[in-house]
């Protein structure tokens, strides 16, 4: 069992049951919603009960398994949410060139894994990290466009439902990591660089989900809340490699080289719970943004009457 | 490329009619100088006027006035615009829409830096707080924090033109965007006014330069999509 194990189940669940959507429309959200909920029970009883203490830290460690996750998930969601901001604003551009924005993709990402193979271990996850990542939203954003012809508004909606559910997740992971922070740092809160790029991450987007309660036109909404999304993104960069390019009492990045195995399964496990939950809340989410702009659109007129030639 | 040249020449264009305008009737450089000096004058108050601990807050004093002058500044930059609809004119302006966010994004700074450097010998007198360290870099630590507050906050300014409550969503926006040039700005040039004997300050300058660098690129790629439904 090496924790990869339930991610590659929900994954196939996501697919089969988003094309069995296709189909015959049904909620397939939930399929996935429900399966992230038993790996969340199973991953917290595994957590708190079940995976080995922290040598140092003992069981206020166990709070890792939901913190690490939040924060993991978070990033994913904005990362989600920049995706969305692009296809928005992109959407003509990859209708025209997403073949090859994808295999574009693909390429880098295999030069990406050869790169981090040629390097040391530890200094790689960030670049395997990024270059996975990068490359899922832009293969992704292609197969929304061409194969599930998603609209430019499709898009807008994505970017709406992962930011507010990324802003939750985010919220949680500063609340979690103060915990975790008062007994072993000693404080609940310290200025250090990781830290302040957490919440700045975490404010930044809460201004772009003001900005979109606050623009009433839908249009102008979708470009500029698209605008400062992708603005916003810039923090996450620099939120996840804070910890290597600043002095930071927060820990730098564990790979399986610094952590038991037993810790980095469950650890596994939860991000999983965590991804399949949150693509639950931005499905769900998706279908509100939807409904609410199909309700704002204006009633369309009717057909004009055909005029005949006398 | 032969599209730079015109590009500059468009950019300065509008550089030089923003500052004509402000050059004709200064109320934003003059309003925001005072906003900016009651700012310093309250800070010392509220920090207590120990003269130890004003010394050490002088550099963030000067950028906490600086930012909160800029939202100023910057939303006044695009009222000039609005009145008599102004910005439809210059959308309908055949140039590159770069050139007016490199142009507007210019004259902010400009601005921004000028109100800095009037309030500099206004800082040094009141916290007492002399520039040690070298002059020029404390001024590069002007313009080139100058510049990260204008990059983003001209894309934002014309975001919320159209926006309700445009003056606490510009705020609300800006301040966390502009958060590492804030600190990189303030720390620089309380290193430069304390002398900085262990050379930190050209690093907090090289991550300065680097925001802006990123900021003032990723601004005027976005800002022509922006400006035509503004």
């Amino acid at each position: 069992m090496s924790g990869y194990e339930p991610g590659l189940i929900g994954i196939v669940l996501f697919a089969a049951s988003a094309l069995a959507s296709r189909r015959a429309p049904f909620a397939w959200e939930h399929v996935v919603g429900l399966y992230g909920l038993i790996v969340f029970a199973w991953g917290q009883y595994t957590g708190l009960f079940v995976a080995p203490r922290e040598a140092m830290m003992g069981e206020v460690s166990r709070i890792l398994y939901v913190h690490v996750p939040a924060a993991w998930i978070a990033m994913v969601l904005f990362t989600v949410s920049f995706g969305g901001s692009l296809g928005a604003l992109l959407h003509g551009l990859f209708k025209k060139y997403g073949k090859a924005f994808a295999g574009l993709a693909a390429a880098g990402l295999l030069v990406d894994v050869i790169a981090a193979n040629a390097v040391d271990a530890a200094p790689t996850i960030p670049l395997l990290v990024v270059g996975v990542v990068a490359t899922l939203t832009v293969v992704g954003m292609s197969v929304l466009v061409l194969w599930l012809e998603w609209s430019a508004d499709d898009f807008d909606h994505l970017s709406e439902a992962a930011v507010e559910a990324g802003v939750v997740m985010c919220g949680l992971l500063l609340v979690l990591g103060a915990i975790f922070a008062r007994p072993t740092w000693g404080v609940f809160w310290t200025w250090d660089p990781r830290l302040t790029a957490s919440a700045v991450m975490w404010l930044t987007f809460v201004g772009v989900m003001l900005l979109r309660a606050l623009i009433t036109d839908r249009e102008v909404r979708a470009l500029w809340a698209s605008t400062a999304t992708i603005l916003a993104f810039v923090n996450i960069p620099i939120t996840y490699m804070a910890v290597r390019w600043f002095r930071s009492m927060h820990q730098m990045q564990s790979s399986t080289g610094t952590m038991s195995d037993g810790m980095y399964i469950t650890l596994r496990i939860n991000a999983w719970a965590f991804l399949f939950l949150g693509i639950w809340f931005v499905a769900r989410r998706w279908r509100i943004a939807k409904a609410l702009s199909m309700r704002e659109a204006p009633p369309a007129l009717p057909e004009p009457v055909p005029v005949e030639a006398t | 490329m032969s599209v730079l040249p015109d590009l500059l020449r468009q950019s300065a264009a509008m550089a030089a009619k923003d500052l004509l305008v402000e050059w004709r009737s200064p109320s934003r450089v003059s309003g925001i100088f005072f906003f900016a000096l009651a700012l310093l004058l309250m800070v010392a108050f509220t920090t207590g006027a120990s003269a130890a601990t004003l010394q050490k807050s002088a550099g963030g004093a000067l950028w906490l006035g600086m930012l909160l002058a800029s939202t100023r500044s910057l939303n006044l930059a695009f009222a000039v615009e609005t009145d008599d609809d102004a910005l439809e004119g210059l959308v309908l302006w055949p140039v590159d829409p770069r050139a007016i966010y490199l142009g507007k994004a210019f004259a902010n700074t400009t601005v921004l830096f000028a109100v800095a450097a009037a309030l500099t010998p206004l800082t040094i007198a009141m916290y007492d707080a002399p520039i040690r360290g070298s002059v020029g870099l404390y001024i590069a630590f002007l313009a080139a924090g100058a510049a990260a507050l204008a990059a983003p906050g001209t894309l934002y300014a014309l975001l919320t033109t159209r926006a309700r409550a445009a003056s606490v969503l510009l705020p609300v926006l800006l301040f966390p965007l502009v958060v590492p040039a804030l600190i990189a700005a303030s720390r620089g040039t309380s290193l430069v006014m304390e002398g900085d004997p262990m050379v930190q300050a050209p690093s907090w300058f090289g991550l300065l330069v680097a925001f802006d660098v990123l900021h003032w690129s990723l601004g005027s790629l976005l800002f022509g999509r922006v400006v035509e439904d503004a």
